[in-house]
This record gives C-alpha cells, sequence and structure tokens, in this order.
C-alpha cells in the first residue's frame, strides 16, 4: 500500500474545512441552546401552573391563603445588635468574595500549558464582529433587549417590596 | 468568520485602531467602570436599585464618551451582560445573605415575611424557628448555603472578570452560568415539589413568584451568546 504526501496547501485546505464544520457545529449549538433556555420556562412555569391546579389552587394569583397561625413575632435585638449583625452580615460577605476573587484569579491564568490564542491576522477591534467567533447579530440584538428588560424588571422588583409591604401589612 | 481585519497598512500613526486588547484599560474606562461597578452594588441593595440603574445608565454614557476618545473599549453588549450578570448576584447574594446570617435583625425579619406572604410561604411559616434561624424550609436553607457560600460571590467575581476581560473572567462567566441553569432547575423543583408551604401558602402564589423572579433568567440569555464569543478576547 503506498502513501500519498498530502501537500502544504492540501493540508491548509483540509484544515480549513474541518474549521468551518465546527464554527458550523457551534453555531447549531448555540440556536439549540437559545431554544432549549426558552423551553426551560415554558416547561418549569407550566409545572408550576399544573401543581397550581392539582393542589387545587387555580390559577396560583390571589388564591393562595397566608397561614397566619404560623406567622412568627417580629422582634429585633435592638438598635445596635441589628446594626452589629447587618455589619457582620457585610464583613462575612466581604470575605466569602474576596476567596472566590482568588480562587478563580490565581487558578486560572494564562500559563505555559494553557496560553491563550493569538489572532491569525490583525483585527480591528473597534467592530464588534472581531468579538465574536460565531457571527450570531440577530441573536445578539434579541439578547440585548431582553437583558435590559430583565435589569429594569429586577430594579422595580426589588425596590418595589418596601412600599408595598408598608401599603398591605404597615410598618415595622 | 467575518470579522473585519485590519491591515497594518489601515493603522493610522498612535491611532485609534486596536488590533490587540491592550494590559490595562484607560483612565476613561476605568472611571466609567468604576460607576457600573457602583451601580450594580447599589442595585444589590433592592431597596435602591432604581439609583443603581441611574448610576449604570451614567457609566454607560461614559464609555459611550471614552469610545469618542479613540479609547480602547469593549463593545457594549459585553458591558451589559458583565453588568446584567453583576446585578443579579449582587441581589442574590444580598437576598439571601441577609437570610442566612442577619435573621434576627427587626428589618429583615419584617421585609423577608412580608415578601414569604406576598410570594413564598418558606419566608414566614415558622420564620427563624429552627436552629440555623431564617427560612424554616430545610430545602430552602440549603439552597441559601450553596447560593450565598459559593454560587453567587463567584458569580459576582465571575461577573468582574468578564468585563475586565480576564481570561479566568470568560472562563469563570461560563462555569458559573451552566451552575446557576443548575440552581434554577432544582429551585424550581424544590419549591413546585413543595407547593402548599411554597406557592400555595402565599397571596399571589404561582404568578406572583413567576412575575418578581422571571427577570433573573441570566444564565439562559448568556450560554448561547457565551459561545459565540471569541475567547481569545479575554486575555488579560
Amino acid at each position: 500500500m503506498t502513501r500519498t504526501k498530502t501537500t502544504p496547501a492540501e493540508a491548509a485546505e483540509k484544515h480549513a474545512a474541518a474549521e468551518a464544520g465546527n464554527i458550523r457545529k457551534r453555531r447549531r449549538g448555540i440556536y439549540a441552546m437559545a431554544v432549549a433556555c426558552v423551553g426551560f420556562f415554558v416547561v418549569a412555569i407550566g409545572a408550576s401552573y399544573i401543581a397550581a391546579i392539582v393542589y387545587g389552587y387555580g390559577t396560583g394569583f390571589g388564591d393562595g391563603k397566608i397561614l397566619a397561625n404560623r406567622m412568627p413575632l417580629i422582634r429585633g435585638k435592638g438598635f445596635a445588635g441589628d446594626a452589629l449583625l447587618f455589619a457582620m452580615t457585610v464583613a462575612i460577605d466581604l470575605v466569602i468574595l474576596i476567596g472566590w476573587y482568588f480562587a478563580a484569579s490565581f487558578l486560572d491564568n494564562a500559563t505555559v500549558d494553557d496560553p491563550i490564542a493569538a489572532d491569525d491576522v490583525p483585527v480591528d477591534l473597534a467592530d464588534s464582529a472581531s468579538w465574536y467567533a460565531v457571527q450570531v447579530p440577530g441573536l445578539t440584538k434579541a439578547l440585548i433587549v431582553v437583558a435590559w428588560a430583565c435589569l429594569a424588571g429586577i430594579a422595580i422588583g426589588a425596590a418595589s417590596l418596601v412600599p408595598v409591604t408598608i401599603w398591605r401589612f404597615g410598618p415595622p | 468568520m467575518s470579522a473585519t481585519t485590519a491591515s497594518m497598512a489601515d493603522i493610522p500613526e498612535g491611532g485609534s485602531i486596536h488590533t490587540v486588547v491592550p494590559a490595562t484599560d484607560g483612565p476613561a474606562v476605568r472611571v466609567a467602570d468604576r460607576w457600573l461597578i457602583a451601580g450594580a452594588v447599589v442595585c444589590g441593595t433592592a431597596l435602591l436599585s432604581p439609583i443603581g440603574l441611574v448610576i449604570i445608565a451614567i457609566g454607560f454614557v461614559k464609555i459611550a464618551r471614552a469610545r469618542k476618545t479613540g479609547e480602547f473599549v469593549r463593545p457594549s453588549a459585553v458591558t451589559l451582560f458583565g453588568i446584567f450578570a453583576l446585578v443579579d448576584a449582587a441581589c442574590n447574594f444580598l437576598g439571601w445573605s441577609l437570610d442566612l446570617w442577619a435573621h434576627d435583625t427587626l428589618l429583615v425579619q419584617w421585609s423577608l415575611t412580608s415578601w414569604g406572604r406576598f410570594v413564598d410561604g418558606a419566608y414566614y411559616l415558622d420564620y427563624n424557628h429552627l436552629w440555623a434561624g431564617g427560612s424554616a424550609a430545610a430545602g430552602e436553607k440549603s439552597w441559601q448555603v450553596f447560593s450565598c457560600v459559593g454560587f453567587f460571590p463567584a458569580r459576582a467575581v465571575a461577573a468582574y472578570g468578564f468585563i475586565k476581560l480576564k481570561r479566568w473572567g470568560y472562563r469563570w462567566m461560563v462555569i458559573t452560568s451552566w451552575a446557576y441553569v443548575m440552581l434554577w432547575l432544582g429551585y424550581v423543583v424544590n419549591m413546585i415539589v413543595n407547593f402548599p408551604d411554597r406557592f400555595g401558602a402565599s397571596l399571589f402564589g404561582v404568578t406572583g413568584w413567576w412575575v418578581f423572579d422571571v427577570w433573573y433568567m441570566t444564565p439562559f440569555l448568556m450560554i448561547p451568546w457565551l459561545y459565540a464569543l471569541d475567547r481569545r478576547r479575554w486575555s488579560r
């Protein structure tokens, strides 16, 4: 059996074809993940409503009930005690954050066994396309709109808790 | 790959075309990043989150100005998704750590038991009755410890590293995005399995909980997008 020699041009062609195939696979994976993510919420929200129906709660909105006998008596530790507990919480959180910062930044730095690949050709980083290995501008735009909506939703939801509580249950 | 390539002849002398990510950010970007991160932290306080959003918006304006001066600036989408992940992590980290460590304070008992009565019974039923304090739902307490000691601080750190274009920032963003998907999966199952004591023992139940919580869908937005990125840009 004779082995044919591969010329550098053929090798480059093969490499380019393999690379294009890999990018195609990644693009498919990206869109499949996007669909799966929407699917997760459809299934999760659907399952919540199915549970509501099974337990006889209807739509689950406004037909739940507060079990007042299991509501605890609310009392703090006095101004100084509460302030100390809040300060301790902030301190503990900071220590945990610093711990994770060191874990992530020390363990995953670029090293000789795991270098950062260089670009094959110079790219203009001001062009946002140069930041993507797989070009998905439509998906990116859609995700940006959803991300802004989510940021607003988080802010409005979080900020509304205290005023809504005062309105519904009164001040502490 | 259809990204614009720049030939060396295109690059002006000392000019504004950046072909590699510089080792550090320029002064204008550093200032803008301080605004963005401060805004995310203020958002994390929950009560002041609309003010946090305004601070974040100022950060975005400053980033846009830095771009006009020719300073190296990452794409807006990178900033937005990084800050979104940071705000999400800050809100969850702070909220859950208050229940975990500060459950004996008047404000935390008042606000969390109100939250519980609105949408999630685990936050008022027998509140502070277990030795660990706070929510008395055993499943919820285990998610809290996972989230406060492990997951959300790691996510916040990852988001910071991501917007600073650290190589470890990109990697940890991917790792924590998958972990967040697992958290969502386990958490929703826990909620549904304990339906009578969670959704069922609250005023607004299923609909109320989802209206409040669906906005924390960060990982589901980020995973497809993260895999579209060219990870060579996270080279610091």
